[in-house]
């Protein structure tokens, strides 16, 4: 289980993020979302031992990650712009790899040849952006982490790479329990294979989900009355949003889903849908306000 | 679980050696071809001029060998820690499960591995060369391990410099420019504050400070010195304790360092404080001692201490900041002048230094010269006087010096350098230095130089036994031969008559020089030599080289000169050029007025009185036109020198 505990962070003299806490289970895939400057990659360079935090504490299994060997070892960090020494081709980054963690898994570097079409023996430098950054994936995953940290991720990858590199993620979290923190300033980009967001705006952390709680929880229903809708729904229900179109009124409503399809069933309507709420709806009904100031940044 | 980490990290070692390795071959090269592949030109073929001894292997072109000790280390250092000024490498780095500790010490050892391997390289086949061609006559085994001792610690030193630097900034370019500047700084900021320190102080002795071994005190500086001179036991000791405090130091400051500080100029941020202040002051004091150096008027200096703090400010700022809108920062610039103006207060408040003149019964000898000797030549420097006599003499023209303080320096028409050295008790040492007007202190001056005690201390010529004497050679440049003595009877005599004449030689002697006159060069040793002059005026001398029949190879005689012109008109300052004599003496020739010497006695008594004024400051001007190689002399007479013959008749 990773930490973060009222973590500050200051760059000479602007703060880059305050009193964020943060949790993040074994297991899960982490989803961090905010827009450009809102303070993710400081936070991912906090959990990956690259920074040192000003105060709080960032915790692996409760002992502190920064500077600690056996630690950092279980964890592998994949900048937003992956860096590989000048010169040097996937082979000899292997290498590098295999010398320094402990876990790196060759027979797994060679398997994944077969799904990453490109040589290994050509220099990294020459790939275009978007095989470098699956070649950082290549040697992310022999290496066998515990903890992967992706900053930025799907950047400048083609929906089939993509695709790839998904699956292959989830099947990692499936077999071996990896834990995953992805960052992203694209909320859609990540839904599909997060179990948990965190939002983060102007260096705090809004809000820290569990994704299928948010989904359970909170319901579209469309729904057409003869004459007027009782009055007592309303009473009943708790109902973030609604609107009306003619005689059919869209609600969002938060409650349990059984619950809200037995009291309408009861009021006897014309029409009842329950419909699928997209993750950013979610999101905008859920926070209200703030939902609407950072509309930009989810969607 | 442990990490796999050990400081024999083969991928590690490979990783160093992609990136620093051409460094090293490149350095290989250039060694191999500068002493090795030297060696064996030198030594093989048909081209005996070059089979030589050499004295170290330093000797084999050293320009390159230094140009190469002072810029491989550093580049080495620039791109072996450029992982730390590059964001993206700096973050892979600190992302792997190393320590900082780890990392510092596996990087810092590894990269001297390869700096110090060509090094090594280089001495084996230096020596498998020597063995081979069995060079024992030319060099010796000794040579090539002190080369190697020497290259390395240089090496190591200026290697950890660039290390250290590396941890302090956050840009590859700041970094080696930086590192030059860590190493001349000790040399430099010295220099820069004596030489301030003797504009704002009275008295203080710069020149003598400045040119005490200023030059070891930076490695750039001192290295430029090992083609002559061997590294000291108490150098190789210094450089130690470098090596090792740098090296733990500078491991501190990496684990301290911010890694988001990769493209900051300066990494922490307390020391971006001191390097705004710092280039500040630096570059106050520079233009302080420019323009006191180009103009010499206290309004320059001024311009000089204020033009070079605004611009060391500003350029500082524009590193820091990293563009150069910094024009608004006035502030610190404000707080930087204030602080300049408290310390020149402070400075100026040590008044009881410009004034103290010493207590006589606290003076255990003096020192009093005007000539400061240095290096090669220290053991011609004047000695010290112990005489109560002189001491005083001494401590009364200093006395004389500090109250005409305001006057000293103003219309100087015979500038001389005076510097004196008081040995107080306990050990102490008190050392001031002035220029003064000759002229304003005659009186002091020739009581004390014509003390017995201040010839001993100051003339060469005593430093040297008279029955050690090897040869005496008298040197004359109008003659084509010179004059040898080299019988021991006739050397002593000699040297005992030299001694004499240098004894009883007038104060002022060498400043109203007249007549011809002839180096003396008396050789004490073997490459030991001391220098004296036959004067007109040494009668003895004269007299005892004209009893051996040797005063017509030691003097200028009648028979050496064609004629001498002598005129009574000023010659005009546009006719004195370059080479003015040939032109001069056209002009007399033409000039009926002017007198033509031919006769031996007339010539002689020329000869004798002639002086060297100034050409339009004495009443008449003369060209001594040689026999022996086409030679020719301005000389003049003074009103109270020249010879009958010649007021007569120009009457």
């Amino acid at each position: 289980m990773i930490q973060m505990r009222e973590i500050n962070k200051t760059f000479e003299k602007h703060p880059a993020i305050n009193d964020v806490n943060l949790t993040i289970e074994k297991g899960s895939i982490y989803g961090l979302i905010g827009s450009n400057g809102a303070g993710k990659t400081t936070v991912i360079k906090l959990l990956a031992g690259i920074y040192k935090q000003d105060s709080g504490e960032v915790l692996l299994n409760g002992t502190s990650i920064y500077e600690n060997e056996q630690l950092k070892a279980k964890l592998f960090y994949i900048s937003d712009q992956p860096y590989f020494f000048p010169q040097y081709t996937v082979k000899q980054m292997a290498q590098f790899y295999k010398s320094i963690y402990p876990s790196w898994n060759e027979s797994r570097f060679i398997k994944l040849a077969e799904v990453f079409e490109f040589s290994m023996n050509k220099k990294i430098q020459t790939f275009s952006k978007g095989v470098q950054r699956q070649a950082a994936f290549w040697l992310a995953l022999s290496a066998m982490p515990e903890i992967l940290i992706l900053d930025e991720p799907m950047d400048g990858l083609d929906p089939v790479a993509r695709k790839k590199v998904k699956n292959l993620l989830i099947q990692d979290v499936a077999d071996r329990e990896m834990t995953i923190l992805i960052s992203s300033h694209n909320l859609r980009e990540i839904e599909d294979i997060c179990d948990h967001i965190g939002i983060l705006h102007n260096g705090a952390l809004l809000l820290e989900k569990d994704l299928d709680d948010l989904k359970s929880d909170i319901h579209k229903v469309q729904v057409a009355y003869k004459g007027d809708p009782p009055a007592y729904l309303e009473d009943n229900l708790k109902v973030l949003h609604c609107e009306k179109r003619g005689s059919v009124m869209l609600c969002i409503i938060r409650g349990k889903e059984e619950e809200i399809e037995e009291k309408i069933r009861k009021s006897q309507p014309v029409i009842f849908d329950l419909l699928p709420l997209t993750l950013e709806e979610i999101f905008i009904y859920e926070m209200g306000d703030i939902g609407y100031a950072i509309k930009n940044v989810i969607v | 679980m442990q990490s796999k980490m050990s400081l024999f990290n083969r991928e590690m070692i490979l990783q160093v050696g992609r990136n620093v390795g051409w460094i090293s071959v490149i350095y290989f090269l250039g060694l191999f071809f500068v002493i090795p592949l030297r060696i064996m030109m030198n030594y093989s073929g048909d081209n005996y001029q070059y089979f030589r001894p050499i004295h170290s292997i330093f000797d084999l072109e050293y320009g390159v060998q230094f140009m190469m000790y002072i810029t491989v280390p550093v580049i080495l250092a620039v791109f072996l820690y450029r992982f730390l000024h590059v964001k993206a490498a700096a973050d892979l780095m600190h992302s792997l499960p190393l320590k900082r500790g780890k990392i510092y010490q596996f990087y810092t050892l590894t990269g001297f591995a390869y700096l110090i391997l060509p090094v090594i390289l280089i001495a084996l086949i230096s020596i498998f060369i020597h063995s081979v061609y069995d060079l024992n006559l030319y060099f010796q085994l000794e040579d090539v391990w002190r080369w190697t001792g020497t290259v390395i610690l240089f090496n190591a030193v200026l290697y950890m410099a660039g290390v250290f630097v590396a941890m302090v900034t956050g840009i590859s370019v700041v970094h080696g420019v930086l590192t030059y500047i860590m190493l001349l700084f000790p040399a430099g900021f010295t220099l820069l504050i004596i030489y301030n320190l003797g504009l704002m102080l009275y008295g203080f002795p710069s020149d003598y400070f400045q040119i005490r071994n200023i030059e070891k005190l930076s490695p750039i500086t001192h290295l430029s010195l090992m083609e002559s001179q061997n590294l000291s036991f108490k150098g190789i000791l210094i450089y130690s304790v470098f090596l090792i405090s740098f090296y733990i130091l500078s491991l501190i400051l990496y684990k301290r360092r911010k890694i988001e500080a990769a493209s900051e100029a300066i990494a922490f941020f307390s020391l971006k404080v001191i390097f705004k202040y710092g280039v500040a002051f630096c570059m106050m004091l520079l233009g302080g001692m420019y323009f006191d150096a180009m103009q010499n008027k206290f309004g320059w200096l001024l311009f000089g201490y204020a033009a070079g703090g605004t611009i060391g400010y500003f350029a500082a700022e524009m590193v820091l900041q990293k563009t150069w809108r910094v024009f608004g920062h006035i502030r610190g610039l404000g707080i930087f002048g204030v602080a300049v103006v408290i310390f020149v207060l402070i400075i100026q408040a040590f008044a009881p230094y410009e004034k103290r003149v010493p207590e006589l019964e606290k003076i255990k000898s003096v020192t009093y010269t005007n000539m400061i000797y240095s290096g090669l030549d220290e053991d011609q420097a004047a000695k010290p006087l112990k005489e109560l006599e002189n001491i005083k003499a001494v401590r009364n023209l200093h006395a004389d010096i500090i109250k005409n303080e305001k006057r000293n320096e103003l219309d100087m028409k015979s500038t001389e350098f005076a510097l004196f050295i008081y040995e107080l008790e306990y050990g102490t040492r008190m050392v001031r230095q002035y220029s003064i007007d000759r002229l304003d202190y005659v009186n002091h001056l020739k009581k004390i130089n014509e003390s017995l005690e201040y010839k001993h201390a100051n003339n060469p010529i005593f430093k040297v036994k008279s029955d050690e004497v090897v040869s005496i050679r008298i040197i004359n440049g109008s003659k084509d031969n010179n004059l040898i003595i080299s019988d021991p009877d006739k050397t002593k005599e000699a040297m005992d008559i030299l001694k004499k004449e240098t004894v009883i030689d007038p104060y002022d002697s060498d400043y109203y020089p007249r007549g011809n006159r002839s180096t003396v060069e008396i050789q004490a040793g073997k490459g030991d030599y001391v220098h004296t002059e036959l004067k007109q005026s040494y009668s003895l001398m004269i007299a005892w080289l004209k009893n051996n029949d040797m005063l017509e190879q030691a003097l200028v005689m009648p028979e050496d000169l064609e004629y001498i012109l002598v005129t009574n008109e000023a010659i005009k300052e546009n006719q004195f050029k370059e080479f003015p004599e040939a032109e001069i003496q056209e002009t007399l020739e033409a000039n009926e007025n002017t007198l033509k010497l031919t006769d031996r006695d007339d010539l002689q008594a020329a000869i004798e009185n002639a002086g060297y004024g100034w050409f339009n400051e004495e009443p008449y001007t003369a060209i001594f036109v040689y026999k022996s190689g086409n030679r020719k002399e301005i000389r003049t007479f003074s009103e109270k020198h020249v010879p009958d013959f010649i007021k007569e008749h120009f009457k």
